[in-house]
């Protein structure tokens, strides 16, 4: 693989939890922390710290709310997230096609 | 990242993509739940109509609309709460039912009074404004089975114009059964089926 596909992809979207929740919140208007956490399968201070991450690189949105007395935590994808992530897919797909020519 | 990491990362993608669409899937209660509502109010106008107890029609089909207002709040409400994804689909669903539930508010209880229209052509409006939702629903949602009973109700639209009197109670409820509580019925279980798996 050459130097210019590796800096194609992009290190904030190429973890596999950051890389999850990404894809399900391209899949949806919201959607909050337990269900990223058991979808994604990772531990409560794990997906806290990658949500952390992509929220200040602006790729997410959260938003802390109350029902009742109980706390829940939403996210969801902004525009750049967005297009960050629709970028990786295809640069993902450059890499495939790639290999598949050279084979 | 070679070929094979590639791959695998598509198939993380696939799979949280393929798991987020099976938990936002429709359940078909909403459909289900106010079809028998629907059926129960439709049957019951028929029998007070053949009963000659015209004083009775207007309170039932308060309690009708009313009833179908609570469930669809009441449904939209345990969603809110229970469902930990927000969908744009399901939110652009529920915009478009919220407006046609105000079409046929203004359908069955304005309009008539004002004498735009007769009552004779408020079941034939009410069809016409529930083929309109199930298609777009069933366009939105992709789900082929809602969009294509949208033909039950243009028929029944048109069949209403034909028939008077008792038919129409027939056709009316043969709309609600075929064209709302048998599509509800089929997305539940389809949906029971995938929540099993």
């Amino acid at each position: 693989m050459s130097r210019e596909e590796i800096k194609n992809i992009d290190p904030l979207i190429h973890a596999p939890v950051r890389l999850a929740v990404l894809s399900i919140l391209a899949a949806v208007q919201q959607a909050d922390f337990s269900y990223l956490k058991k979808t994604a399968d990772a531990t409560d201070g794990n997906l806290s710290r990658h949500l952390s991450k992509l929220e200040d690189a602006g790729y997410i949105s959260i938003k802390k709310t109350f029902e009742g007395k109980k706390p829940r935590t939403f996210c969801s994808i902004t525009k750049k997230g967005r297009e960050m992530f629709m970028a990786y897919l295809d640069n993902l797909q450059k890499i495939i096609d790639k290999q598949k020519g050279d084979v | 990242m070679e070929h094979t990491n590639a791959q695998q990362e598509l198939s993380i993608i696939k799979q949280m993509v393929e798991k987020t669409r099976k938990d936002t899937a429709e359940s078909g209660r909403f459909f289900l739940y106010i079809g028998i509502v629907s059926l129960i109010g439709t049957i019951t106008v028929g029998i007070l109509e053949a009963a000659s107890m015209q004083n009775w029609l207007l309170p039932a089909l308060v309690i009708v609309a009313l009833s179908s207002a609570a469930i669809a709040a009441a449904i939209m409400h345990r969603e809110k709460i229970m469902n930990p994804v927000k969908t744009y689909a399901k939110a652009i669903c529920w915009h478009l039912w919220l407006a046609c539930g105000c079409a046929a508010l203004l359908i069955l209880f304005v309009f008539p009074f004002l004498r735009v229209y007769s009552f004779s052509a408020v079941p034939v409006l009410i069809c016409v404004i529930m083929g309109i939702a199930l298609y777009s629903t069933g366009i939105v949602l992709e789900l082929p089975v809602i969009q294509w009973s949208c033909l039950v109700w243009i028929t029944g639209a048109i069949l209403l114009t034909l028939v008077t009197g008792l038919p129409r109670i027939i056709v009316m409820s043969a709309n609600i059964l075929l064209g709302w509580i048998v599509p509800g019925c089929l997305l539940n279980r389809t949906y029971r089926q995938r929540s099993s798996q």
